[in-house]
């Protein structure tokens, strides 16, 4: 197990290597010089050259490199061009308000999706069953950004129940939640649903059944242990999908999270800040990953030994 | 099945525009902004006066292109990658499928966010951001393919008679895996078009006045109280448009996948 886990390990902080050097190379290999565009049209020559050399950009790539690495181990993430405050500041700053509403929604996901994909198997070709195809391929094929405009309207506007924008209250995370939600309602339930089906017409079930084992142990001891590996690895990747669709879900109700961060940098050029907020993105993506390759480990031993 | 005449209606319905509408979809007239649903304008006026069913349907093309060069671009770097990656092995199998895994694990809308912040706004830019991320799901598929088939008798009989690696790949490989791939693009041209229009709405993807269903439910942000029905139509047709592409691929799959469960 453990070797198991260091291969993971390492595996991960390859991987994180390997994103950050992309990262890096994007920011320098970028059309027009970068140090022209973080200083902006009104700067002169002097301060472009000034800017320059304080940016290190007029060292070699590989000096550059190095001192970027240098720079992530110490935790320094650079400086924005826009506010000149660290980085690392502003990003850490924001990242558990995403975190909470990436936890909110994958709660939520869960909670829906796993029950209604097991009911779905169990009463296969049921109206509910019908129903629940049918909603989870609207929920994969709806547009965040909509959903959350529609949502405000109705809840917010409408009949005036919940706060339409912001983070201060306990009740703002719920539209943003819901919205945020939606598409991995789908897949969960998808994938609980096709997981299911395939341990259902399994020989082992067939066995417990004709021992005489009542449908409910039947469930608990047998159908879920197994329905739910695969289940936990979708789960668990969903995740990083969702920290994708958190940037527009951040940007339609105004979260004040990492997503409408970098929305903000992208449209202020602040390349230092992009850097910082793409590279922690990753961070977060890796380290879930690698949580999910952990414990599909634990969990099903034949993955350990592969 | 639904979704194909969806589909059909919704690609006839983009590439009749001009003959459907007397409306320019770009043109602004101020003086007619914001009219509600009315029997001369079906569904209302934006608010530069232009006609918002002019504007979708105009938008309908934008998208479709979008979609189709999108995956098409993932294709034509997906498919020969998957299939070289397969055929070969070694390092170059190595490479490229850890380079599929990574860009596969990251988050594909943070993906195309990022690009678009690298290569600017655009059409075109769009369109590379978003070919980009569906190449790695058809490396995965190729490559799938092309090992299963590679043991088998036929591709070394046809060695021994000196066939160049070339045109085995091409006859063979890409023969058998033609309906995972034509599956996997459909279900594709969904998210492309999801994931452009997502940059549209933030103001990343194609600019205005073009009328891209994403941009004009961003620009529509500010009109939700007043004029709802502004940002509810494109939506409306992004979400349609997604669903058919989606039903399409998953009825396919289910028509032409040769494993039939029984629960």
């Amino acid at each position: 197990m453990t070797a198991y886990f260091a291969r993971c390990v390492i595996a991960g902080a390859i991987t994180l290597l390997v994103i950050s050097s992309v990262i890096f190379l994007m920011i320098r290999l970028l059309p027009g010089d970068p140090a022209r565009v973080i200083a902006g049209e009104m700067a002169t020559e002097q301060d472009v050259a000034l800017l320059r050399a304080r940016l290190n950009l007029d060292k070699p790539l590989t000096v550059q490199y190095g001192i970027f690495l240098r720079e992530l181990f110490h935790g320094n993430l650079g400086t924005s061009a826009r506010t000149q405050l660290p980085v690392a500041e502003e990003v850490f700053a924001r990242l558990p308000r995403t975190i909470r509403l990436a936890a909110v929604s994958m709660l939520i996901a869960t909670l829906l999706g796993v029950p209604a994909g097991l009911v779905a198997a169990f009463r296969r070709y049921s109206i509910f069953d019908l129903l629940v195809s049918f909603g989870t391929l609207c929920g994969v094929s709806m547009p965040v950004y909509w959903l959350g405009l529609m949502l405000i309207v109705l809840f917010a506007v409408k009949l005036g129940w919940l706060p339409a924008a912001g983070a201060d209250s306990f009740a703002s995370v719920i539209l943003p939640g819901i919205t945020l939600a939606m598409y991995s309602i789908g897949l969960i339930t998808r994938m609980t649903r096709a997981s299911t089906l395939d341990v259902l017409c399994q020989d082992y079930i067939r066995t417990a059944r004709a021992k005489g084992l009542p449908g409910s142990a039947l469930v608990y001891r047998h159908v879920l242990r197994n329905v739910l590996i695969p289940v936990i690895t979708t789960v668990g990747l969903q995740f990083g999908a969702l920290l994708g669709g958190a940037v527009l879900t951040e940007s339609v109700f105004g979260w004040p999270g990492m997503g409408l961060l970098l929305v903000d940098s992208i449209f202020s050029r602040d390349y230092p800040m992009i850097q910082g907020v793409v590279l922690v993105f990753s961070a977060l993506v890796i380290s879930m990953n690698l949580l999910v390759d952990v414990s599909y480990g634990y969990i099903d031993p034949r993955i350990r030994y592969s | 099945m639904i979704g194909l005449f969806v589909l059909i209606g919704l690609g006839l319905a983009a590439l009749a525009a001009p003959l459907l509408t007397s409306y320019d979809p770009v043109r602004q007239q101020l003086p007619q902004a914001l009219r509600a649903p009315s029997f001369a304008h079906p569904l209302g006026t934006d608010h530069l006066g232009r006609d918002l069913l002019a504007r979708l349907l105009y938008g309908g093309r934008l998208s479709l292109i979008i979609g189709f060069f999108a995956v098409g671009l993932g294709l034509a770097v997906g498919l020969p990658l998957g299939a070289v990656s397969g055929y070969y092995g070694g390092w170059i199998d190595l490479l490229v499928q850890r380079l599929a895994d990574l860009l596969l694990s990251f988050p594909s809308f943070l993906l195309a966010l990022s690009l678009a912040a690298m290569l600017g706004v655009g059409l075109q830019n769009v369109v590379i951001s978003v070919g980009i991320i569906a190449i790695p799901s058809f490396i995965r598929l190729v490559r799938a393919t092309v090992l299963s088939i590679r043991s088998q008798a036929f591709v070394e009989a046809a060695r021994c008679i000196g066939v160049t690696d070339r045109v085995i790949i091409f006859r063979h490989v890409l023969a058998n895996s033609m309906v995972p791939v034509i599956v996997q693009a459909s279900l594709n041209l969904g998210s492309a078009i999801l994931t452009a229009a997502g940059l549209g709405f933030l103001g990343l993807g194609v600019q205005p006045p073009a009328p891209e269903w994403g941009s004009m439910l961003g620009e529509a942000r500010s009109y939700i109280f007043s004029s709802t029905y502004l940002p509810t139509f494109p939506g409306l047709a992004i979400f349609s448009a997604v669903l058919a592409f989606n039903l399409v691929g998953d009825g396919l799959r289910d028509a032409l996948d040769p494993r039939q469960r029984n629960a």
